[in-house]
């Protein structure tokens, strides 16, 4: 066996076992609840100073807040400052805020959803939490802010400058998960066996970074020349057409210019 | 041993000799092969039941063959009773937040698919009868699986037409392939029951032989070949039609140009125009006799511009496009993060300065020419009539996506390589563009990881 056999076949092994290692200690934002989607947004057109949003994490490890703070198009002004406040938590404790954030307007003019990202909090599953957005700046958070038209999310409420409203923030929540768990919540149910197991598919990935692997160093170190693909018709006249030579014969080389 | 006992053994063995011969020949193109099929199986496994766009409804057209043994009608095909059922098993409504979805099973919607041809939904047939008496869901995803095959034909077809315009940079056929099996919509669309990878594939087919027209080769069987591509791509997606000014526009410029083979250039024309035509006319016929129409459009989500260079330069809609053409997973609800896009969008806008470059380095330096300037002119014109033919059918009637665009994805990554790569020094290239394929493979993968699998419910 030639020693680039050796270095390609060791290559796409190191990249096949990467792959695996990657794929045993990747932790994945998986979502739970997103409000967003359970009725139509609408935008809250009047000026805010402060607005809280309460909710109870469905799982633990919750990882990932996201917001939809402006509406398309984006109109929001002025930065935000968003608190993620663990209710819980006696009010003089170190753990009572969670994560404090700056949101810069580029941040959050836009059609998508701002993500908050933090470490996970570990036994977060029916815990009351509170989002707190406040304004930045000295005028106020001026517009823009979407909200749900309705009071669709029963396990917490908007509070505007202190004024509950019957309406909630559009937010999307999200647990720290292993692939193990994405797995079981995403791709186990309903597909027919053997493709509902895990082992098949971590085998199929394993297999795919080896090939990859394997490509990769051929793209880089070809071993010689692969198949030539162009037709015998293309580099030989054809004896009962003469007249139909190839046109890269007629003009040296190009078959236009 | 017997001399007869020998000859055989020996026969046998010339005969695994050439199948290894064979396989060790095409040795890189299998490993595409491979690594394609993995990665649709993937991805028809990992997107959840009936979550791409109007899956139920191409689902429907199946068993509407299946069932009825005819072609549905656009207004007049519902979808079935055991597909309401599934849609309620596995909370169809959960896209929109929903805990449950309770659909009567017989209400009748009318089948959104209908109105498309046919060769599709004939092609995945056969996986759905051979999984008949078994679960709507298991029947969906071996559905799904098989339909890989059309993603496997797509490789080979990008592979060959590499191979052809560009004769001096194999790499090109190894790279272009893995940009396609890494474009993340690409994989999404592909994974699901929806017919417009064929129309990729059909149409890179149908490029791999206007390449070799355009090389000379007027044999007769590139206008059969060409012909039968075209009437098949139009019983795929009758959008499919926006592939007609481009071979003709090839067929003009050779007219033009090869003043010696008029005469027998004017009679493939003719030949590859009438067989596309006699492939496809009964549908359409069909169409006009039913509808009054050849196509039904229904309008859809608009941008609400009155003006086409409104359209273009005073909404979001290019980069919506783009944005869709690179990931925007089930109905469009699930994008990319807007970074993505914005680095997305500078990585093409390069692309774009480094194909000019790397034209007229080619042109001042022969040595350093990756692609002839008629290969660069012919891919960008197919992007191009794709971008503005999409930008059209938003203009007339709404709801456009990315995949629209999806007959030009072999061009388009064709070019994003040469932008990326062509102006470096040749010795550097094939090692640049593995740079490429990895930051692709990398941002394919985070894309399904990260972005899709948790986000869809």
């Amino acid at each position: 066996m030639s020693r680039k056999f050796l270095l390609q076949a060791g290559f796409s092994l190191l990249l096949a076992a990467a792959a695996c290692l990657w794929l045993l200690m990747v932790q994945v934002p998986v979502l739970d609840e997103q409000v967003t989607e359970r009725a139509r947004v609408s935008a809250w057109g009047e000026p805010v100073r402060e607005l809280t949003q309460s909710f109870v994490a469905p799982a633990d490890n919750l990882s990932r807040i996201d917001l939809r703070l402006g509406s398309y198009p984006p109109v929001a002004r002025g930065g935000l400052l968003f608190q993620l406040i663990d209710e819980q938590a006696s009010p003089d404790a170190a753990s009572r805020f969670i994560r404090e954030q700056h949101l810069p307007p580029g941040d959050y003019a836009s059609h998508e959803m701002t993500r908050v990202e933090f470490e996970p909090v570990s036994g977060s599953r029916g815990r009351e939490y509170v989002i707190r957005l406040s304004s930045e700046d000295s005028a106020c958070w001026r517009d823009g802010i979407a909200v749900t038209e309705s009071d669709v999310y029963e396990e917490g409420g908007l509070v505007i400058d202190g004024q509950p409203r019957d309406f909630d923030l559009n937010f999307a929540l999200y647990h720290a998960a292993s692939a193990g768990e994405l797995f079981a919540a995403r791709i186990e149910p309903f597909r027919p066996a053997p493709f509902n197991n895990p082992w098949f598919f971590a085998s199929l990935f394993g297999l795919g970074a080896a090939l990859f692997g394997w490509l990769l160093f051929e793209l880089c170190w070809p071993a010689g020349p692969m198949v030539e693909e162009v037709p015998a018709v293309l580099t030989e006249p054809a004896p009962e057409e003469p007249e139909h030579r190839p046109a890269d014969r007629q003009s040296g080389g190009e078959a236009l210019p | 041993m017997s001399v007869e006992a020998a000859s055989v053994n020996q026969a046998a063995a010339c005969r695994s000799c050439g199948v290894v011969s064979w396989l060790a020949r095409h040795r890189v193109l299998l490993a595409l092969l491979a690594l394609a099929l993995i990665k649709s199986v993937l991805w028809s496994l990992i997107i959840p039941p009936w979550r791409a766009s109007d899956e139920p409804h191409h689902f429907g057209y199946i068993q509407h063959l299946s069932r009825e043994h005819s072609f549905p009608i656009s207004g007049e095909s519902f979808l079935y009773p055991d597909l309401y059922t599934s849609l309620n098993r596995t909370n169809f409504s959960g896209i929109a937040g929903a805990e449950s979805t309770s659909f009567d099973p017989h209400m009748r919607e009318p089948n959104l698919a209908a109105g498309h041809p046919p060769f599709y939904y004939l092609l995945l047939y056969p996986a759905y009868r051979a999984a008949a008496g078994a679960s709507v869901e298991t029947q969906l995803y071996l559905t799904r699986i098989w339909g890989a095959g059309i993603f496997l034909l797509l490789i080979v077809a990008a592979w060959r037409l590499m191979g052809l315009v560009f004769p001096a940079a194999p790499w090109f056929r190894i790279a272009v392939p893995l940009l396609l099996i890494f474009h993340p919509q690409l994989g999404f669309i592909s994974g699901a029951v929806l017919n417009d990878g064929l129309t990729a594939t059909l149409f890179t087919m149908l490029m791999i032989e206007l390449v070799l027209l355009v090389r000379g080769d007027y044999r007769w069987r590139r206008a059969i070949f060409a012909g039968v591509i075209l009437g098949l791509g139009m019983l795929t997606k009758s959008s499919f039609a926006f592939a007609w000014p481009i071979v003709l526009g090839v067929l003009a410029v050779l007219l033009i140009r090869r003043s010696g083979s008029r005469r027998r250039l004017l009679w493939l024309a003719m030949a590859l125009a009438a067989i596309g035509v006699l492939v496809c006319f009964w549908y359409y016929l069909r169409n006009y006799l039913s509808y009054g129409s050849f196509q039904p459009i229904g309008k859809g989500w608009s941008y609400g511009q009155d003006s086409w260079l409104g359209l273009w330069f005073e909404t979001r809609f290019a980069t919506d496009l783009l944005g869709n053409f690179l990931g925007n997973f089930n109905w469009q609800s699930i994008p990319l993060p807007e970074r993505a896009i914005v680095l997305f969008k500078g990585l093409v806008t390069i692309a774009a300065l480094g194909t000019a470059a790397s034209l007229v380095i080619g042109w001042r330096r022969r040595g350093w020419r990756l692609a002839e300037g008629w290969v660069v002119a012919l891919l960008a014109a197919v992007l191009l009539v794709y971008l503005l033919a999409t930008a059209w059918f938003e203009y007339k009637w709404g709801n456009t996506q990315g995949r629209y665009i999806f007959p030009a994805v072999v061009p388009f990554w064709s070019l994003f390589l040469i932008g990326l790569t062509g102006w470096l020094p040749p010795a550097w290239r094939p090692r640049a563009a593995a740079v490429v394929v990895a930051g692709a493979a990398v941002f394919g993968l985070w894309a399904a990881v990260f972005e899709y699998l948790p986000r869809v419910t």
